[in-house]
């Protein structure tokens, strides 16, 4: 049989005292469990496991890595690391928590705070965007108070998109999956893991490394809000940069929301970096602007408190 | 352009030549900061210096007008042309390549509320940001230096390094006949009240980290001059040149589809081997962090 994903480990599998319970999802790299520490307590744990680097079968729990991938799924271990590393610099209530790190199965595993609610991208598939403006600016705002603490640790997250913006019950979100975060720059240095999702990914990360910037992750930011409001990601970056096809927000919802913020996710789609506003505060300014004097020129739709969450 | 200020000083410790060199500039809307240190055992290693900072400089005068065009690709650029120019003044000096010139460099820009900075060797930036409780967040750079290196690998504790006999041996520096490894920082967002030191060696070795929690207690014109009185006090006889240069940003009242592409060429490229125990070192080092963290858990 021909599959194309890993095998997930099984269900009631204990590892370093935590009970693993069930998958909750899968990428290219890793699968993400539900699982139980020896408190009962629920945790989400992120296993290291590239699909293209390692091979393991229903019913196995260590995975095989052919000989001549174990330098290459070493690296990747190494990114998952810095990943480790990286969060647990961080203690802030917008930005995935990080609880324990081991190592088990020839691979590495993250322990993480587990939360209930959903993702953004769920949130938004449900309701097909036109998600209400007083939701998209508070919570957007929280989100870059997260955003804006990771920037200030000297780390951009690469990889900001609605399915890695988890909303708690209470609709406070919750930055998630460092997977592509990165630290500095290096010239000469062979060229950083490229992971961009299209849609998110700024044009800039499609080339060009020294223009990647807080501004970077802003523009993916803009692309989140602006699939909030469409339903799905804009066009992509690089596609952008040969016949721009997005019709700016203002535009297109000119009548639903108010001018400020759909002029504040314009900015922030700006093909070039500089022109975007340039970090989480600026941008968050523009959001917790009082809205009194900017309401919508109002709608039937909006009358009707079809867009409030 | 927000408000900041800055305070620089240079000294020249229990040597008889001081090889350090800073300097600042600013437009309307960019601050440049550089320092350099000037390496001894290398003939000329303050002309070093002094044309590293020179060059940074003419460069930034030429191409801030009043902004940078992208300040992470001046200062690649900057100190690439530096390194150059220090290689072509020792070879027109007939100084041969062993014993050729060269000098470390540290240069950060501010501009749009985001600072940057390159380096190359074991001078350091840091930037620190008061969390008003007492503590301060640091970031600083990795120094390019062999004990950081085995720092990093976990062969040598922070206290060992500091005593360790290769301490101030670095291998990347401006100069020479080996290409620098330039580290060009990714832009950091500046908040209030936040400082940016930059410094040599001589000034940072004695201090340790009280360097941090010293510039956030006091005015700069204040806090740097006393910083490097405490340093040359515990340096003492053997005191090299000291030079700290500090900024301080002060901020007048403020106001679909999720598909993940993954180049294919990144996991082509040629990758690092890590040894097992350099996992087990970073597991390690992940887990200490997790468990000083208020809600760490290590079952």
């Amino acid at each position: 049989m021909t599959t194309q994903n890993n095998s997930a480990l099984p269900p009631g599998c204990e590892l370093e005292a935590y009970r693993f319970e069930r998958q909750l999802s899968a990428g290219g790299f890793s699968i993400v469990y539900l699982a139980h520490d020896p408190a009962g307590v629920p945790v989400a744990i992120k296993e290291y496991m590239p699909n293209a680097l390692a091979l393991r079968r229903e019913g196995e729990i260590t995975p095989n890595i052919p000989p001549e991938y174990q330098a290459d799924f070493n690296h990747g271990l190494k990114l998952f690391f810095e990943e480790g590393r990286m969060l647990t610099g961080l203690d802030h209530p917008n930005v995935v928590r990080v609880l324990n790190f081991f190592r088990a199965n020839e691979t590495v595993y993250l322990v993480m705070r587990y939360e209930t609610g959903q993702t953004l991208r769920d949130h938004i598939r449900q309701r097909r965007g036109r998600l209400g403006e007083a939701f998209m600016r508070t919570m957007f705002s929280g989100m870059l108070d997260g955003l804006g603490e990771v920037h200030g640790h000297g780390l951009l997250h690469l990889d900001i998109k609605p399915a890695n913006i988890w909303l708690r019950e209470d609709g406070n979100p919750v930055l998630l999956d460092f997977g592509a975060a990165r630290y500095a720059v290096d010239i000469g240095s062979p060229a950083p893991r490229a992971m961009y999702t299209p849609g998110y990914a700024a044009p800039e990360q499609y080339h060009g490394k020294f223009t990647l910037g807080p501004w970077t992750d802003i523009y993916a930011v803009g692309a989140c809000m602006y699939a909030a409001l469409a339903g799905s990601a804009p066009q992509a970056a690089d596609e952008r940069m040969a016949d721009d096809e997005v019709q700016p927000a203002r535009q297109r919802w000119g009548m639903e929301y108010s001018p400020r913020l759909l002029a504040t996710i314009d900015e922030c789609l700006r093909l070039e970096p500089q022109r975007r506003p340039q970090h989480a505060r600026a941008l968050q300014a523009s959001l917790n602007t009082d809205t009194a004097a900017d309401k919508p020129p109002g709608s039937w739709l909006s009358r009707l408190g079809l867009k409030g969450w | 352009m927000r408000r900041y200020s800055i305070a620089q000083e240079s000294r020249i410790g229990s040597r008889p030549v001081n090889q350090d060199r800073a300097t600042w500039l600013a437009t309307d809307d960019a601050v440049l900061l550089v320092v350099a240190d000037g390496m001894g055992g290398h003939l000329q290693g303050e002309v070093a210096a002094q044309l590293a900072i020179d060059t940074i400089g003419e460069r930034f005068r030429r191409e801030a007008q009043p902004r940078l065009a992208n300040p992470g690709r001046f200062l690649a650029e900057a100190l690439r042309q530096a390194h150059q120019g220090i290689v072509r003044h020792g070879k027109d000096c007939r100084i041969p390549a062993h014993a050729a010139p060269r000098t470390t460099c540290i240069a950060c820009v501010v501009q749009d509320g985001l600072a940057v900075w390159a380096h190359a060797g074991d001078s350091r930036l840091y930037l620190v940001h008061d969390k008003g409780n007492g503590a301060q967040r640091v970031l600083k750079t990795r120094d390019h230096s062999v004990v950081q290196r085995l720092v990093d690998e976990g062969t040598l504790s922070d206290e060992q390094a500091a005593r360790h006999p290769m301490r101030n041996r670095v291998f990347s520096c401006l100069g020479g006949d080996i290409e620098p490894h330039i580290e060009i920082s990714t832009p950091v967002p500046l908040q209030d009240g936040d400082l940016i030191a930059l410094c040599t060696d001589g000034a940072w070795s004695p201090l340790g980290e009280s360097l941090a929690a010293e510039l956030v207690r006091a005015p700069l014109t204040a806090s740097v001059p006393h910083l490097l009185d405490v340093a040359e006090r515990a340096a003492g006889t053997s005191a090299d040149n000291l030079t700290l240069i500090a900024m301080r940003w002060e901020a007048p009242n403020p106001d679909g589809d999720t598909l993940q592409l993954e180049r294919d060429d990144a996991l082509a490229a040629p990758t690092p081997s890590v040894s097992d125990d350099e996992i087990e070192r970073a597991v390690a080092e992940i887990r200490s962090r997790v468990s000083h963290s208020p809600n760490g858990v290590a079952p």
